[in-house]
């Protein structure tokens, strides 16, 4: 009996146990998730501020523009600061979101221009001798704060990661796929050596890469000048505004000889 | 540079007269050719400044970069090659270089690299001294930096032609868009003359001066603004 019983405790002291490991798990658990929870509604807390920040000029310079041309209009009603006041939230809108929009994609063209011109030095040397590790080292001068960093860490990583993780890394931070194939071309060069057919390679993928970034940029030079040409048109549209209502003015007064 | 300001004055009493013909107003159009005249004494003439020196300054170091490859692999020797060179270099048009008299060869094209400021140039000077420590072809070693740098000078020389067309095409437009009011003056006399008087037509007018100096700072700003490969970062 007194075995049975110490037995029956035993047991029922294991469940206890396990029951209370399995209340600690679960709290640990609900820890976790809380933590997570809380940690993903400050990511949430982070981005809605950020979200919070990115509409409060547009909607607040809406309000404000919105206000003045209220009580302009209530105070001194006139069709002409209606229109005004029209055109001038139009531009208003136009300017935040297209340079918003812009910004961003100047950002990416300048890196993408700027690992094109990354190319051209390390064509120069590597061509002349130089290992393509040494090469990075030679152009670091010549590029912004955002690429040094790049490519200092990217020169970082393979003195850790002798494999082609850390180019593929640098090749990340580009949008155009053809950068990584390129990558890929200089870290076969120093892992098997500057031979020629890696050389021959990476000219050829390089020289086709050069002569597009070129292009492009030249019709980016020649789009930001064309759009002056509507200058014009406008000026002859305003001219026929105002001769339309000088001749407007000038029949209401005949009509009202009349 | 003097006939710059000649254009300037021609053309400001062009607007001037323009604007009279249209409004017979005469104290706004000598407003209105003054305000040109300024515009374009004040703010045209050193944009054009600014630009002309950076094109010189990469058409100099484009000539430099070829000149210095040219003669060392004539001479077969750097030292001599770039004396030659230096010799013949007229850098009188630009006097942010200072006195180079008292540097040697290798010691001016690295002085000219602070002048430069083209990344291009700090390659090749990098080849220069790789030349200097190892010997070898120039001409081999420096074929993707005359190449890049003949690249730069296209692109400069074809957007330069480009923007000149544009411009012109643009004065035209305008020229065509300014012979309305000179019209309405000359053909419809009487119309014009109770035309005149209005306001909101006079106020039209002014506006469309406006817009036309307006057109030409944009065009100004943005051909200021164009980047070039290789050179502006």
């Amino acid at each position: 009996m007194k075995k049975f019983f110490h037995r029956r405790k035993k047991k029922n002291e294991e469940v206890d146990n396990a029951a209370e490991q399995e209340v600690v798990d679960e709290n640990s658990e609900n820890k976790k998730k809380r933590f997570k929870r809380n940690k993903k509604s400050d990511e949430t807390g982070e981005s809605e501020t950020k979200s919070t920040k990115k509409y409060t000029l547009p909607v607040a310079g809406n309000i404000i523009i919105i206000a003045v041309g209220a009580l302009f209009t209530y105070f001194y009603f006139s069709y002409t600061e209606l229109v005004v006041f029209v055109a001038v939230i139009a531009i208003f809108n136009y300017w935040i979101y297209s340079s918003r929009i812009g910004k961003k994609q100047t950002l990416e063209e300048a890196h993408s221009e700027e690992f094109v011109s990354l190319l051209t030095y390390l064509q120069i040397y590597i061509v002349n001798g130089i290992n393509v590790y040494q090469s990075f080292q030679l152009s670091l001068p010549y590029l912004s704060n955002w690429m040094r960093e790049k490519v200092e860490r990217l020169l970082s990583d393979i003195d850790s990661d002798k494999t082609i993780e850390p180019f593929l890394t640098f090749a990340s931070n580009f949008t155009d796929q053809h950068y990584e194939d390129i990558l890929i071309v200089l870290f076969q060069m120093i892992d098997q050596g500057n031979e020629s057919t890696y050389m021959s390679k990476f000219v050829y993928l390089f020289e086709r890469l050069n002569d597009e970034s070129r292009s492009m940029s030249f019709e980016k030079n020649k789009k930001i000048i064309d759009s002056a040409s509507v200058f014009p048109m406008v000026g002859t549209a305003v001219f026929t505004i105002c001769l339309t209502f000088g001749i407007i003015s000038m029949l209401g007064d005949v009509i009202s000889v009349l | 540079m003097k006939n710059n300001y000649l254009i300037y004055i021609l053309v400001s009493f062009l607007m001037g007269f323009i604007f009279w013909v249209s409004t017979t107003q005469l104290f706004l159009s000598l407003v209105i050719g003054l305000i040109f005249l300024f515009y374009f004494i004040f703010r045209t003439e050193r944009l054009i400044k600014k630009e002309k020196h950076k094109q010189d300054k990469i058409h100099l170091a484009y000539n430099l970069i070829n000149n210095v490859v040219t003669s060392i692999s004539v001479y077969q020797n750097a030292t001599n090659g770039i004396e030659k060179v230096f010799e013949t270099l007229d850098l009188s048009k630009f006097n942010e270089i200072g006195d180079l008299s008292q540097m040697s060869g290798s010691e001016k094209l690295k002085y000219l690299s602070t002048f430069f400021n083209l990344p291009i140039y700090e390659a090749f000077l990098n080849v220069i001294q790789l030349y200097e420590d190892n010997g070898g072809n120039i001409l081999d070693m420096s074929e993707y930096v005359l190449n890049e740098v003949k690249q730069i000078e296209v692109s400069v020389v074809s957007l330069n032609k480009y923007n000149r067309s544009k411009m012109i095409s643009i004065g035209s437009i305008w020229a065509f868009a300014l012979i309305i009011p000179i019209f309405i003056r000359f053909a419809l006399t009487d119309f014009f003359s109770s035309l005149a008087t209005s306001v909101v037509y006079i106020v039209g007018i002014v506006i469309i001066f406006g817009l036309i100096l307006f057109t030409i700072e944009f065009v100004s700003v943005r051909i200021k603004n164009q980047r070039i490969k290789g050179v502006d970062l």
